[in-house]
């Protein structure tokens, strides 16, 4: 978060690295596993994705 | 339900013709082309990374193997998110270098064209199967829809369309290039979504009624929801095929060329950071309901083409048409970037260098029509792939373009943050991942199965897919040798300086310069642009870098260097501008003064980002700046090293034109000034004259490292304005002495008249006739003696009545205000025959102190008397209301003021009296109104006259 905000200089830099940081989490390590898990919906993975896009946008409005 | 072949092809031109239409309009219609610029017609446009593959072929990639699918656009989502994190500072750097690909930036950093090349010569050959397979999709498509197989037809009058639109929309010159282009692809990203959100609907409603249905038919069905989930679970291929598709996802021809275009920026990389995955979730959500339909109502046909087979069996020929049509969307959007992109690439790597080593004049006319050469080519060949070798499943047809972008990744992250990254070890990771690459995957994937090393792997490799082990062997064989090849020798003096260009916050310290003077710069670049075409060249570099129009200090020569690389780099490539620049030119190391380091230093931290120390030299700059008082220092040989803003402003003299400079040749007057005695000076310097007070100082050698050696810092104070001032407290003192004077002088002379007017009124009655005639008159002229006496008592006495010192405005008759002044200033200009009309209303009242306006017309009269002439002259004053304030004139005939002098009449000490003025009078007249607050402002005509307008401000009515 750090090398975020000195790289890109810019207040929010923390935020985006974070939201990307949970996507990275959520979709390359087992915790994917949960979402494809018996019993969770199909959706689930797509809800997911929604909100982690939702996130995106939140932190990047001001763009 | 079959669609009449006729009826696709009119529809499909008509599609495309509308997409040329707006293309077009775009670059014609100003509120489009505002249209176009916007951030998020930007960020849409990315999802032309949604080709033909995934919108045909997600289908049947679904039904193989389950939701992996998804991770074909989970991975550009990811990539997307940390656009304004990572992409920011790349984005900066390629705009900073002007560099506009891959290539371009692996040339740049690791200074070798050969590294530009293996980086063109793999993307072209991963693109061609790419774009073969999306010419397959249409012609494919086609023929499930007609039922008829026209496919070379088909094919060669697409990618006659293609080739053509790319010629005409993605050739022009640098600047508002490809709005158009714009404009067409987030169009055809927006039909995308559209046709798969329209199919996925009527698929769900004619299959199952609803979604309720959906979810009834998936409960009874678990193990098509278990096959789906299954590949997930167990990873085959997930985590793999999500990085590769990540990498490809910023990294593919078509997707770099539009996240780094150059009409985009950091706000375009934000907004795309949410924009352009939400646009991938729109996509990807239609594929899975749609295939479900297809399966649970039993529908045959290729898997691929599930959405056309769908609408086709419950007979929705308007379906069938917009799936087309969105399929249309997918595949020309893909073609015409990356056709675009590759042109780029190829033309600024691989030809324009061959035409420069042939001695061809690269003018924009040839570099044009190169580009619109190398376009065509580049679709036929991809036709050419498609005749001859396209086959096989369409994503996994194109899963190894992926793996090829992916051998970028470790030179891309070593030019972003590894400084010790070198050529030797990008050029040897590119060499064993790229052979890696192209015999584990694009060779078994043009081949087939049949393939040898396809076989051999599949005995190695136990796994459920065909990209996870080709993408780690490739990328594994990569970075390890990048990693010793970079370690195994140290970067040599342009490596290491260009690794510091590429890394933020580096430190960029030069002892020497390579410089090339002016009169060569622009005779090599005429052998290569041509004359016209070079001298604008370095004209428009001279101008960016604010240099001289003869540039001779080695930092200036060394920045116009610099400049032209870069233009140049815009017009032919960073390649060819380097082989004109740094190879062709004759170039001189010039040894740097202190004051040049310094220059260079600051000039290369503001460009590149600031380290530490020179954040602090920055602060220091800062406070040096924001002093009120100019601040020189000059170095032991007499060398400017430091001049501020202050310094700037007071001689109009730029620090970068001045550093460096001896200040001996400084311009007069500022060479005497800056090595002159301490003191108060005046000092005449663009027609004005100016009151400066110098101070001087000696600066100990440490101060820039060289102990024992002494320069000086010089303070120079402009005390101008506050001489002014004074000046006129001190003529405002002698106005009311004589003022003073004046009323003792009317007191007395008071009484006397007083008794000749009595007298003068009795002669008048006893007398009669003439006597009595001239009495009368010696009566009249006492009492117009009294007014006189009456307006210097008026004039001269003392205001200072409140505690502030000053009355409060009140509304004055202005029109008595102008009588009284044209009185007072008569007496003095009594020999001018001047004729003078007071129009002013009565009822016009503005806010003001008596005193004080006539003073204001004291002054103007004054000049107005002086400039009139003295046969014939008139001087006219008038008022009226205008927009809630009194506006005056006062308008003379005299001989008006030459144009340069009217801006400045208002200024202190200026005056063209010569010794007559003080140079005051106006300067009151502006302070004045002013304090009122009100306005002045003069219009003049030589040899016409002079107008003084005022506008002072009424009373608010109520």
């Amino acid at each position: 978060m750090r090398y975020a905000s000195k790289v890109v200089r810019r207040p929010g830099a923390e935020m985006t690295a974070i939201v990307a940081g949970i996507a990275a989490v959520v979709f390359l390590t087992p915790v994917r596993r949960v979402l494809t898990a018996p019993g969770m919906p199909l959706w689930g993975l797509f809800l997911v994705w929604a909100i982690i896009v939702t996130a995106a946008g939140w932190v990047n409005r001001k763009a | 339900m079959l669609v009449s072949h006729t009826l696709l092809f009119a529809l499909g031109s008509s599609y495309l013709a509308a997409l040329v239409a707006i293309a077009w309009l775009t670059e014609r219609v100003p509120f489009l082309g505002k249209v176009a610029r916007s951030a998020v017609v930007h960020a849409l446009s990315l999802g032309v990374f949604a080709s033909a593959w995934t919108y045909y072929g997600g289908y049947g990639f679904t039904q193989r193997h389950g939701l992996v699918y998804l991770t074909v656009y989970l991975g550009p989502t990811l990539a997307a998110l940390l656009l304004p994190v990572l992409g920011v500072p790349l984005e900066r750097l390629l705009r900073r270098e002007r560099l506009s690909s891959l290539a371009d930036l692996f040339a740049f950093r690791y200074r070798s064209r050969s590294a530009g090349l293996i980086v063109v010569v793999a993307l072209v050959l991963s693109s061609l199967p790419y774009v073969a397979q999306q010419i397959r999709a249409l012609t494919e498509s086609v023929e499930v829809l007609a039922g008829v197989d026209e496919g070379p037809i088909v094919s060669i009058a697409y990618c006659t369309f293609l080739a053509g639109f790319a010629c005409v929309f993605g050739m022009r010159p640098t600047g508002d290039r490809t709005l158009g282009l714009f404009v067409a692809l987030a169009l055809e990203s927006v039909v995308k979504v559209v046709a798969l959100a329209l199919i996925g609907i009527f698929a769900v409603r004619a299959t199952f009624g609803g979604l309720g249905g959906l979810a009834d038919w998936l409960t009874s069905h678990p193990e098509v929801e278990r096959r789906l989930l299954e590949p997930v679970e167990r990873d085959d291929g997930f985590t793999s095929l999500l990085l590769l598709s990540a990498g490809a996802g910023i990294l593919l021809p078509r997707q770099f060329y539009l996240l780094f275009h150059p009409t985009s920026g950091a706000r375009t990389l934000r907004t795309s950071a949410w924009v352009f995955p939400a646009t991938l979730l729109a996509l990807t959500v239609p594929t899975v309901p749609v295939l479900l339909a297809a399966q649970a109502a039993h529908i045959d046909g290729p898997v691929d083409f599930t959405s056309l087979n769908v609408a086709q069996r419950f007979g929705a020929p308007s379906v069938s048409i917009l799936t087309f049509i969105g399929g249309l969307s997918a595949s020309s959007a893909m073609i015409l970037v990356t056709v675009l992109a590759i042109t780029e690439l190829s033309v600024a790597h691989v030809v324009l260098p061959a035409q420069l080593s042939a001695s061809y004049v690269l003018t924009e006319d040839r570099i044009a029509w190169i580009r619109r050469g190398v376009a065509v080519l580049f679709v036929f060949c991809g036709w050419l792939v498609y005749a001859l070798a396209s086959r096989g499943p369409l994503v996994e047809a194109v899963i190894p373009s992926f793996i090829a972008v992916a051998q970028f990744v470790p030179g891309l992250v070593g030019a972003l943050a590894w400084r010790r990254a070198t050529r030797k070890g990008v050029l040897l990771g590119l060499a064993f991942g790229l052979t890696t690459w192209f015999l584990t995957a694009e060779l078994p994937s043009l081949l087939g199965p049949t393939f040898v090393v396809r076989r051999a792997l599949a005995r190695v490799w136990a796994g459920n897919d065909d990209w996870t082990l080709p993408s780690v062997l490739s990328t594994a064989a990569n970075t390890i040798a990048f990693v010793l090849g970079s370690l195994s020798a140290p970067a040599d003096r342009a490596e290491a300086e260009a690794a510091a260009r590429c890394m933020p916050g580096e430190p960029l310290a030069a002892a020497s310069l390579d410089v090339v003077p002016q009169a060569s710069l622009e005779t090599e670049l005429a052998g290569v642009l041509g004359d016209a075409a070079a001298q604008d060249l370095v004209a428009r570099a001279r101008k960016a870098t604010g240099a001289n129009a003869e540039p001779a200090r080695p930092h200036e020569l060394a920045r116009l260097r610099e400049e032209v690389q870069r233009e140049l780099s815009a017009r032919v490539g960073p390649i060819v501008a380097r082989i004109v620049v740094d190879e062709r030119l004759r170039r001189e190391a010039a040894q740097l003064a202190l004051a040049d380091r310094l220059v260079e230093l600051e000039s290369r931290a503001r460009t590149h980002g600031s380290s530490g120390a020179e954040l602090l030299h920055g602060v220091v700059r800062g406070v040096l700046d924001a002093l009120p008082l100019g601040v020189a220092a000059l170095g032991p040989d007499g060398a400017i090293v430091m001049w501020n803003a202050a310094m700037e402003r007071l001689t109009k003299e730029p620090g970068l034109r001045v550093r460096g400079m001896l200040a001996a040749q400084l311009p007069a007057p500022w060479a005497d000034l800056v090595l002159g005695n301490a003191g108060e000076q005046a000092i005449e310097h663009d027609a004005r004259k100016k009151i400066l007070v110098v101070r001087r100082s000696v600066l100990d050698g440490a101060v820039w490292g060289e102990p024992g050696v002494f320069g000086e810092v010089v303070l120079v104070e402009d005390r101008t304005e506050q001489r002014s001032l004074e000046a006129q407290i001190a003529h405002g003192d002698r106005l009311s002495a004589i003022g003073r004077f004046a009323a003792g002088v009317a007191h007395e002379v008071g009484n006397p008249l007083t008794a000749i007017a009595f007298l003068a009124q009795n002669v008048a009655r006893d007398a009669g006739g003439e006597v009595g005639e001239r009495a009368k008159d010696i009566v009249t002229q006492t009492q117009r003696i009294d007014a006189i006496v009456r307006s210097l008592l008026r004039y001269s006495r003392d205001d200072a009545t409140t505690d502030s010192g000053r009355h409060a405005v009140a509304p004055v008759a202005l029109d008595r205000v102008v009588a009284e002044a044209l009185t007072l200033v008569a007496l003095d200009r009594s020999t001018i025959r001047v004729r003078t009309e007071n129009l002013v209303p009565p009822e016009l009242m503005p806010l003001g102190r008596p005193q004080e306006l006539v003073q204001i017309f004291v002054n103007l009269f004054t000049n107005a008397f002086d400039a009139s002439p003295e046969e014939g002259g008139l001087i006219l004053v008038d008022g009226f209301v205008e927009e809630g304030a009194a506006i005056v004139r006062i308008v003379d005939n005299g001989g008006g003021i030459a144009k340069e002098h009217q801006e400045r009449v208002f200024e202190p000490f200026f005056t063209t009296k010569a010794d007559a003025g003080t140079g005051l009078g106006l300067f009151v007249v502006r302070r004045l109104v002013e304090e009122l607050g009100g306005t002045v402002r003069v219009e003049s005509e030589l040899g016409v006259g002079t107008t003084f307008i005022l506008t002072l401000p009424l009373e608010e009515a109520g």
